[in-house]
């Protein structure tokens, strides 16, 4: 299958408000999607990443900016006449037609043979794990089966970009895993270039080569799903991507990437934020995520605190600990000499490779940031 | 030839601006082209009645207007109008709330076949209850003369038309009613009588609170049918004076354009008072109560004798109704009603042999105006829902505006409107399908906007995605979605052009002629046996539509909600 790139060059959106007001969905966003890649452009509601995946399909014009398909400029292109194709949150399949109808219809409006166009239907079912339901109505296959019902239409007209939004939100959580893995598989297999739009941080880590995290209409950060999580460059970043505790450091001094930090008397030696450029102007923070700090006998950690609940999760437990600076999780293995009970006091030492110095926006207190996050 | 020549010009720049700066250029020629079609066809002249009602030679003045409001016999139809209008309203109200209530909370037997009683009356052809009534009740009625023995009845005037119009029009109470009383949780009931309220003061304090915004609507609907009616109050006003009417006499009787402009116009206020009423005012108040879950179980609040007595006033009802149709047919039959009851089928002969041309006329026309109409009116619900595009609120408005105009209005801004050129069309039958389409528009367009609201537009975006443009969507995608909303704006059109008058009588010539005019001039004629041969053919067509529609879409429920309106 062709595979092309994608690009959005400066892209503007702005919608009109209920009073009439303008609302920027989409501020000034560029960025390039290389052939046969998968993106995922994640980030929360109203961040302006589905408006961002419609113009790219060609169902919202942008404001101002340009979008170009392998080098070709689609901006005022309508959607029939751009090759993507789209798998919708609710599927969007057709009530009125059989699943094999469904499947072929791209192919009808290019002007395939009927027999061609059987031909390709069934084997497209066949990659989608459906051979044989090209005479069922929609309605009768359950909400996984529609949504590869989807799938397999909009990879049947061998599209040169495959626009995703957010196809499994419908899904539970079991097929949605399963769904996930598939299109993952299907990706590979076809080479196709994927854009991939969606709230749910599993997601998007399991499924991209690169995540474009979006909030308030603007690009936050651009990774690969290790360097988001791993690196996050803000706060936002950092807790859209799971739990965090943070902790208010001292900074002693700069050493190139790291930075030497004291917490409670300690020296530690951290990594600075991708992105980021010390400046003792600005205020910082320390980032550590749950699976990188322990749990120590009183005394032996940097962080002094006490248990307050402990949550078995049966691979792991996930021990909510009072500190100074708020409540913060540690997740950590079952112990060999058994769980340390509540209320037990410890004291947590945190992984210096793993943790990251953050800036701290002004007016922003630091303290506040542990007990949201609860 | 000038004038030619700059249309042609501005048409040309507008295609090749079109096609150089839009995305979807068939998007954008089709909202051009119904704007053109409803500035044209509706704005344009109801603006030129408007405006005929207070120019005089070019110039403005309030002379027509002083004229129609310091005239006796014209405040006498305003106020004609408005009496009937109450009379009819608040009797059709009451009527249908009887056949409401006792269908939604009591247990009768043979529901189904009183629900049709209510219902049934909305669909007959013009003119046939009016002749019945004067069959059975006029100065040779059957029952008046030949069985009663008087001499000195007369049905003609106020009485026989409130009693015709409630005939017709209670089935619209009815409907409204019986959809507001479903919505009403019995649980309500149920807890006031668990409160130990006795029947009667559940009744009063509960299920009649409940309803009133229902019926507050109820009454309005009924009140703007009764006095924008107009084939009842031709036969059967006699003496007395309504305005649709006298309107028309001073059209086509004196040739006084101008005033029947202004009396139709004045017509049009008490219905614009209503219709604001009804859509700021009793929609606010309305105590719809969603449960999600309709219990589906009937508490009888009311008591086994009451029942009975509920039950005997709808069986007079619905027998009288049955009557008045069966006279209608029985009136093919007769020689001369009234004087000699021989059976015949000359009737029938003559009526079929005088009718045949106006019959094939009124199919034609009827059967070319539909499909425009019904096509037209889902195109406009799919850019109104699923497009965004300046200007959409008016076209909105526009295609809406003849849904609350008396057809009398809009027959008479047609006249007003297409006599010269260039758009000189009076005579054709061009104008008679134009009004068709222009009036039934709304419903359907209404129809096609609720059933579009319900289908998930990434259905649209998907086929869209896959390669189809604007056209094929709506070909392959939403119009197989919306069927049944198209195929009852479909036979909605069909009927209620096969059964037109108000407007229609204004636009007929002698080359395009419509049955229900025949029907007119028969009993006027007091041919009252010709008459109800054409009757009773319009009703058999009719009936036919509604059985195949009702085979084509399943249920007939989402075809009556529409068929509410007039």
């Amino acid at each position: 299958m062709p595979a092309s790139s994608v690009s959005l060059t400066n892209v503007y959106k702005a919608f009109k408000g209920f009073k009439g007001e303008e609302i920027l969905a989409v501020d000034d966003v560029s960025f390039r999607i290389e052939p046969g890649a998968f993106v995922t452009l994640l980030g929360p509601s109203g961040c302006g990443k589905t408006t961002s995946l419609r113009m790219i399909a060609g169902f919202e014009n942008p404001t101002k900016g340009k979008i170009k398909i392998d080098e070709e400029d689609v901006t005022f292109i309508p959607p029939w006449k751009r090759d993507t194709a789209m798998v919708f949150q609710s599927y969007g399949l057709f009530p009125h037609m059989n699943v094999g109808d469904n499947v072929g219809y791209g192919l009808k409006m290019r002007k395939v043979t009927t027999s061609e166009r059987h031909k390709k239907v069934s084997a497209i079912l066949d990659l989608v794990g459906l051979s044989g339901f090209e005479e069922r109505p929609p309605s009768s296959l359950s909400g996984g089966q529609q949504q590869r019902v989807a799938l397999a239409r909009a990879l049947v007209v061998e599209p040169s970009v495959l626009l995703f939004d957010e196809p499994l939100s419908n899904l539970d959580v079991l097929l949605r895993e399963q769904m996930r893995v598939e299109i993952r598989r299907i990706q590979q297999k076809t080479g196709i270039t994927a854009i991939y739009v969606t709230h749910d941080r599993t997601e998007a880590m399991t499924l991209s080569d690169t995540v474009i995290v979006m909030n308030k209409g603007k690009i936050v950060q651009t990774g690969t799903p290790f360097d988001i999580y791993e690196e996050p460059n803000s706060i936002f970043v950092a807790d859209f991507m799971g739990k965090m505790a943070y902790f208010p450091v001292k900074i002693l001094a700069w050493e190139g990437k790291d930075a030497i930090v004291e917490l409670y008397d300690k020296k530690l030696s951290v990594r600075v934020a991708k992105n980021v450029t010390p400046n003792d102007s600005q205020r910082y923070i320390l980032a550590c995520r749950p699976e990188s700090m322990k749990m120590q006998e009183n005394g032996k950690g940097v962080v002094p605190g006490v248990i307050t609940t402990n949550v078995y999760l049966g691979n792991a437990i996930e021990s909510y600990i009072k500190t100074e600076f708020g409540e913060v999780m540690v997740k950590s293995e079952l112990p060999k000499e058994g769980l340390r009970p509540e209320g037990s006091p410890v004291s947590l030492s945190i992984r210096e490779d793993k943790a990251v110095l953050l800036p701290l926006d002004p007016g922003i207190d630091g303290l506040s940031l542990n007990k949201a996050n609860i | 030839m000038k004038g030619f020549a700059i249309t042609f010009i501005v048409l040309l720049s507008c295609i090749l601006f079109v096609n150089a700066f839009s995305k979807d250029p068939i998007l954008v020629y089709t909202i051009l082209i119904i704007f053109l079609i409803v500035g044209i066809f509706i704005a344009f002249p109801l603006y030129q009645a408007f405006r005929l009602t207070v120019m005089k030679d070019g110039v403005f003045t309030l002379e027509v207007w002083r004229h129609v409001l310091s005239n006796r016999n014209y405040l006498q139809a305003l106020w004609g109008s408005i009496l009937l209008g109450v009379l009819t309203a608040t009797v059709s109200t009451a009527i249908g709330f009887l056949f409401a209530f006792t269908l939604t909370r009591t247990n009768v037997r043979g529901k189904g076949f009183y629900a049709t009683m209510a219902t049934l009356p909305v669909i007959s052809p013009p003119f046939s209850l009016t002749l019945s009534l004067i069959l059975l009740f006029g100065s040779y009625g059957l029952i008046t003369r030949r069985i009663l023995g008087l001499t000195n009845v007369d049905i003609y005037g106020l009485d026989g038309l409130v009693i015709v119009q409630t005939m017709g029009m209670f089935p619209i109470a009815f409907m409204v009613l019986s959809g507001v009383l479903e919505a009403i949780d019995s649980t309500f009931e149920e807890a006031a009588m668990n409160l130990k309220a006795t029947r009667w003061k559940v009744f009063s304090t509960v299920t009649l609170p409940l309803s009133f915004p229902g019926i507050a609507s109820a009454w309005l609907l009924v009140f703007t049918n009764s006095i924008a009616d107009f084939a009842n109050p031709l036969i059967l006003a006699g003496k007395y004076k309504v305005l649709s009417v006298e309107a028309y006499l001073e059209v086509t009787g004196m040739n006084h354009l101008d005033i029947g402009a202004t009396l139709s116009v004045l017509l049009l206020i008490p219905t614009f008072l209503a219709f604001g009423l009804q859509r700021y005012w009793i929609s606010k108040k309305s105590y719809t109560t969603v449960t999600g879950k309709p219990t589906g179980r009937i508490l009888e609040v009311v008591s086994p004798n009451v029942k009975k007595v509920l039950v005997a006033l709808m069986v007079a009802i619905s027998g009288f109704l049955l009557s008045l149709y069966a006279t209608i047919v029985a009136g093919c039959f007769v020689k001369n009603w009234g004087i000699d009851y021989t059976f015949t089928f000359d009737n029938v002969v003559e009526a079929l042999q005088r009718g045949k041309d106006a019959i094939g006329d009124t199919t034609l026309l009827a059967a070319i105006a539909t499909p425009i109409a019904g096509l037209l009116a889902m195109i406009v619900a799919m850019i109104i829902v699923r497009k965004r595009f300046p200007g959409k609120g008016l076209m909105q408005a526009m295609v809406i505006t003849p849904y609350a105009v008396p057809g009398t209005l809009v027959g008479i801004s047609f006249i007003i409107a297409f006599n010269k050129p260039p758009l000189l069309l009076v005579g054709t039958a061009a104008i008679i399908i134009i009004n068709y389409v222009v009036r039934e528009l709304p419903v359907g367009v209404e129809s096609g906007i609720a059933s579009l609201k319900q289908i998930d537009p990434s259905i649209e975006e998907a086929a869209q995605s896959l390669g189809a443009d604007t056209a094929t969507v709506f070909r392959t995608i939403v119009l197989p979605l919306i069927r049944p909303a198209f195929i009852s704006s479909l036979s909605y059109t069909f009927v209620r052009s096969m059964t037109a008058v108000s407007a229609v009588i204004f636009l007929i010539s002698a080359k395009w002629y419509h049955m229900t005019i025949l029907i007119y001039n028969f009993s006027e004629n007091l041919r009252f046996g010709l008459a109800s041969v054409l009757a009773t053919t319009l009703m058999v067509i009719v009936l036919t539509v509604f059985w195949v529609l009702r085979f084509l879409v399943g249920k007939s429920s989402s075809l009556q909600k529409n068929i509410i309106v007039r």
